[in-house]
C-alpha cells in the first residue's frame, strides 16, 4: 500500500474497548492509508447492525474474538438455544434473564458454542451477498478451532502429532475406565469448546490413588452445575473432591485426551504458543509454569526460546515448525492461527494440542519490530510507510 | 517440585541414550540417561543392554536412569534394577549413579516407587555417589559400603523406616547426606528425634555436608542441629526447600558453630527480612533465594514446602 493509493478499509468484528481492539487500532497507526472500522459483535447479533449495510467493495474483513464480554456472552447464549445446542447441560431463558456477570464465571459451553457458530453462519450469510471483498478467517475453519476434539481429529487426520484422544465422556468413571484400559497413566480432561485453559483437568491415575490439577471450581446450584474458571492452580488427591469436579465439567461437553509429559527449561514446565500468519510461523513464546496448566503464566522470554532451541537442537526445533506449518495449512481459511505445541522431556518429539483461532493476542511480543497484529497488517497490506523507510535508511526514501 | 530433568551429573552433560554413539570416547564425555516415554518404544532394561553392548560402555563412570514406568506410574524399577546387578562387571567403572530423575510432569516424586536397592549397593562397592528420587517401598537394607562418598535421598516423604536404615549403616567414607524429609500425607513420618543418630557428629566420621531439607518441620530441625555436635565438622549446612522461618532462623543464629561453615544452603524460605539481613552478616556464605510467601488461605500457618506432591 505505497504513498498515494486508495485508501483500504479494514473491518474488524470485535468487542470495542478490548485489549484486542486497542493492539490492532495501535498497529494500524503505522499504515495511514488504512482505516480501521470496528463493528461490535452485539450489535450484529441484537441485529442493529448488519454486514450488508457496512461492507464495500475491496474491504478486508476481520473477525476477532467475541470474548470477555458479558453482554455478548448472554446474546451468543440465547441464540445457541435456538440452533441444537446438544446433549449437554443448557440454560432456561429465565436463567439467562436471571444472569448477572460474575467474574471467572463459565456459562454452559455446549449453548455458547452453538451460539458462536450460528453467529458465524449468520455473518457468512451476510457476508455472501456483500460486494467482493476479502474475508481473513473461513467461518468453517473458526468453528473446527474452536471445537478441540475435532481440531485432535482433523491434525491427526494430517498425520501430525497430536495427543492421542478419547474425546466426549459422560461422567468420571466413564473416563477413569477408559483411561485405565487404554494404560493411561494421566489425562487431561478439558471443555471442548472454548479457549485453552477453560474447565481443564490434569489428572493422574494410579493403582489405588489419583492426583488432579485443576484451575476449576466448581459450585452446585439446584440443578446446574456452577463452574469458575479461578488463577489458582489446585492440587486435588482425594478421590471424591476430583470426581465432583469432573462429574461437574461433565455435565458440559468435555474433550479427553492424553497427557503427555511437558520438558522443562529453567526449572519450569513449558509449551509453546506458535503464531502462524499467512502459513508461516513467526511469533513464539514459551509458557513457563509450575503446574500441569501452562495458559496461565505467558511470558515473553525470548531467552527460554533460545535455551529451549538449544535443548532441542534445530533438527527438533524445525521439526516442530514444520507440524506448526502443517496445522496452519490444516486450518489454511484462517490468516492468522495460534497453536500450542510441547515438547516431550527429551527434546525429541513434539505434539500439537491445539489451535486458536483468535491466538494471536501476544502483547509486546515483537519480531522485527512488530507484534502479532503489525505482522498481520504487514502480510495483508505491504510493509508499513515508517518499517519501509526506516529499513531503507539514507537511501533513496530520504 | 522437580520440573526439569538433568542437563548435567557430577560435571558433565548428561544425553538421552538413543542409539550407540560408535565413538567409544563419548563414554568419557557424555553421562547417558536410560529413560521411556511417551515417544518410546523400547525399555530401560533394552536401553542398558543396547548401552552395555555398545564399544567403549566399560568406560562409564556416570549413569543416569530416568522415568522407567512407561504406562504403568506404580511400576518399580525392578527389572532395570536387577539388570545392572548382572551387569556388575561390565561397568567397572561405574562411580556415580542417579535412580530417578523424573519430573512432574512424568510422575510426581511422591508416586514413584522404588524397591530394595541393597543388592545394587553391594553389586558395586566402588559407587562413590547415589540419588534416589522416590521414596515408596525405598529400602537401602542393612548396608555397610566403604566406597559410598554421597548419598542423596530426593523425596516427597521419606519413610522413617529408611532413616533408620541410613542411621544404622556402615558408611565410613560418606561425607555428603542429604535427606528430603517430605510431609506426613506423602510418608515423611520422621520426628526431630528420629533425626538424632545423624547430628552426634560420630555416625559418619568424614560427613562434611548434611542436608535435612524439605521438611514441614524445618524450624525444629533448624533448632536441633544449632546445638548438635555434628555443626562442628561441617563445611555446609543444608536446611533448604522447607519451611524454614524466623523461629528456626533465630535458632541457627543462637548457635556457636554456624559461623565455621562454609555455606548455609537455606533456599526456598519464609525468613522475614530483617532476620535475613542477620543471618547474611554471620560470615558463611548464607543462600537465602526463592523467600517464600505462606499461601494466603486463612488458618495459622500456611507455610508449604519444595516438593511434597
Amino acid at each position: 500500500m505505497a504513498r498515494g493509493e486508495a485508501f483500504v478499509r479494514l473491518i474488524v468484528i470485535g468487542i470495542a474497548q478490548s485489549r484486542r481492539s486497542t493492539l490492532l487500532k495501535e498497529a494500524a497507526v503505522r499504515w495511514p492509508a488504512l482505516s480501521v472500522i470496528e463493528v461490535a459483535w452485539i450489535d450484529l447479533l441484537d441485529g442493529r447492525l448488519d454486514l450488508r449495510s457496512v461492507v464495500q467493495r475491496g474491504d478486508v474483513v476481520r473477525i476477532d474474538s467475541p470474548g470477555r464480554d458479558f453482554a455478548t456472552e448472554v446474546a451468543l447464549l440465547r441464540l445457541g438455544l435456538q440452533n441444537d445446542p446438544g446433549d449437554a447441560e443448557i440454560p432456561t431463558h429465565a436463567q439467562l434473564d436471571a444472569l448477572r456477570f460474575e467474574r471467572g464465571r463459565l456459562l454452559w459451553p455446549a449453548a455458547w458454542y452453538a451460539g458462536f457458530c450460528a453467529a458465524l453462519r449468520m455473518l457468512a450469510a451476510q457476508l455472501s451477498q456483500c460486494p467482493p471483498h476479502r474475508l481473513t478467517s473461513d467461518i468453517t475453519t473458526i468453528c473446527t478451532a474452536f471445537d478441540k476434539s475435532a481440531t485432535n481429529r482433523q491434525l491427526a487426520g494430517r498425520g501430525i502429532s497430536v495427543p492421542a484422544a478419547i474425546g466426549r465422556v459422560a461422567n468420571f468413571d466413564e473416563l477413569v475406565d477408559r483411561c485405565r484400559s487404554l494404560r493411561w497413566p494421566q489425562a487431561f480432561l478439558k471443555i471442548a469448546y472454548g479457549s485453552s485453559g477453560t474447565g481443564a483437568v490434569a489428572l493422574r491415575i494410579g493403582a489405588d490413588r489419583m492426583q488432579a490439577w485443576t484451575t476449576t471450581e466448581v459450585a452446585t446450584d439446584g440443578s446446574s452445575a456452577l463452574l469458575y474458571n479461578t488463577r489458582a492452580v489446585r492440587m486435588l488427591s482425594s478421590i471424591g473432591d476430583i470426581r465432583q469436579v469432573i462429574g461437574c465439567l461433565c455435565r458440559h461437553v468435555v474433550h479427553v485426551e492424553r497427557w503427555i509429559p511437558k520438558a522443562g527449561v529453567g526449572g519450569k514446565a513449558f509449551d509453546l504458543r506458535v503464531v502462524t500468519i499467512g502459513g508461516e510461523p513467526t511469533h513464539i513464546v514459551a509458557r513457563l509454569s509450575n503446574s500441569p496448566m501452562t495458559n496461565l503464566h505467558l511470558l515473553n522470554a525470548r531467552g527460554d526460546i533460545h535455551r529451549v532451541r538449544e535443548r532441542c537442537g534445530e533438527a527438533s526445533w524445525n521439526s516442530m515448525l514444520e507440524s506448526c506449518r502443517q496445522s496452519a495449512s490444516s486450518f489454511g481459511g484462517c490468516h492468522c492461527i495460534g497453536i500450542d505445541a510441547l515438547f516431550a522431556p527429551t527434546f525429541r518429539h513434539h505434539a500439537v494440542l491445539e489451535v486458536n483461532a483468535f491466538g494471536d493476542l501476544l502483547p509486546g511480543v515483537m519480531v522485527n519490530g512488530m507484534d502479532t497484529y503489525a505482522a498481520q497488517l504487514a502480510a495483508l497490506f505491504g510493509q508499513p510507510a515508517d518499517w519501509v523507510s526506516a529499513a531503507a535508511g539514507t537511501g533513496e526514501a530520504a | 517440585m522437580f520440573s526439569e530433568n538433568l542437563s548435567e551429573f557430577k560435571g558433565q552433560p548428561v544425553e538421552d541414550w538413543t542409539e550407540d554413539p560408535e565413538d567409544p570416547s563419548q563414554f568419557d564425555k557424555v553421562v547417558y540417561r536410560l529413560r521411556i516415554g511417551w515417544e518410546h518404544e523400547t525399555t530401560v532394561v533394552d536401553q542398558l543392554s543396547a548401552l552395555l553392548q555398545s564399544k567403549g560402555s566399560e568406560r562409564l563412570q556416570s549413569l543416569v536412569i530416568g522415568a522407567w514406568h512407561g504406562d504403568d506410574s506404580d511400576a518399580a524399577p525392578t527389572e532395570l534394577v536387577e539388570a545392572l546387578v548382572s551387569a556388575r562387571d561390565r561397568l567397572p567403572r561405574l562411580r556415580n549413579l542417579f535412580i530417578g530423575d523424573i519430573i512432574s510432569e512424568e510422575n510426581e516424586a511422591s508416586w514413584i516407587h522404588l524397591m530394595d536397592l541393597s543388592a545394587l549397593l553391594s553389586a558395586y562397592p566402588k559407587l562413590e555417589h547415589l540419588t534416589v528420587r522416590g521414596s515408596i517401598d525405598l529400602s537401602i537394607g542393612s548396608l555397610s559400603h566403604a566406597g559410598l562418598k554421597e548419598l542423596v535421598l530426593q523425596s516427597g516423604g521419606l519413610p522413617v523406616s529408611v532413616i533408620h536404615e541410613i542411621a544404622t549403616a556402615k558408611l565410613p567414607a560418606l561425607e555428603h547426606l542429604e535427606l528430603w524429609l517430605g510431609v506426613p500425607n506423602y510418608g515423611g513420618d520422621a520426628t526431630v528425634e528420629d533425626l538424632s543418630p545423624f547430628l552426634s557428629g560420630t555416625l559418619f566420621p568424614k560427613l562434611k555436608y548434611l542436608g535435612l531439607k524439605n521438611s514441614e518441620i524445618q524450624d525444629e530441625i533448624a533448632g536441633v542441629v544449632a546445638v548438635a555436635p555434628v555443626l562442628a565438622k561441617l563445611d555446609v549446612l543444608d536446611l533448604s526447600e522447607g519451611t524454614l522461618g524466623d523461629e528456626g532462623a533465630r535458632s541457627l543464629l543462637g548457635s556457636p558453630n554456624i559461623r565455621k561453615l562454609k555455606l548455609l544452603d537455606l533456599h526456598h524460605h519464609f525468613i522475614s527480612e530483617p532476620v535475613q539481613t542477620e543471618l547474611r552478616s554471620l560470615g558463611p556464605e548464607v543462600d537465602l533465594s526463592e523467600k517464600k510467601e505462606p499461601y494466603d488461605w486463612g488458618g495459622d500457618d500456611n507455610r508449604y514446602n519444595a516438593v511434597s506432591e
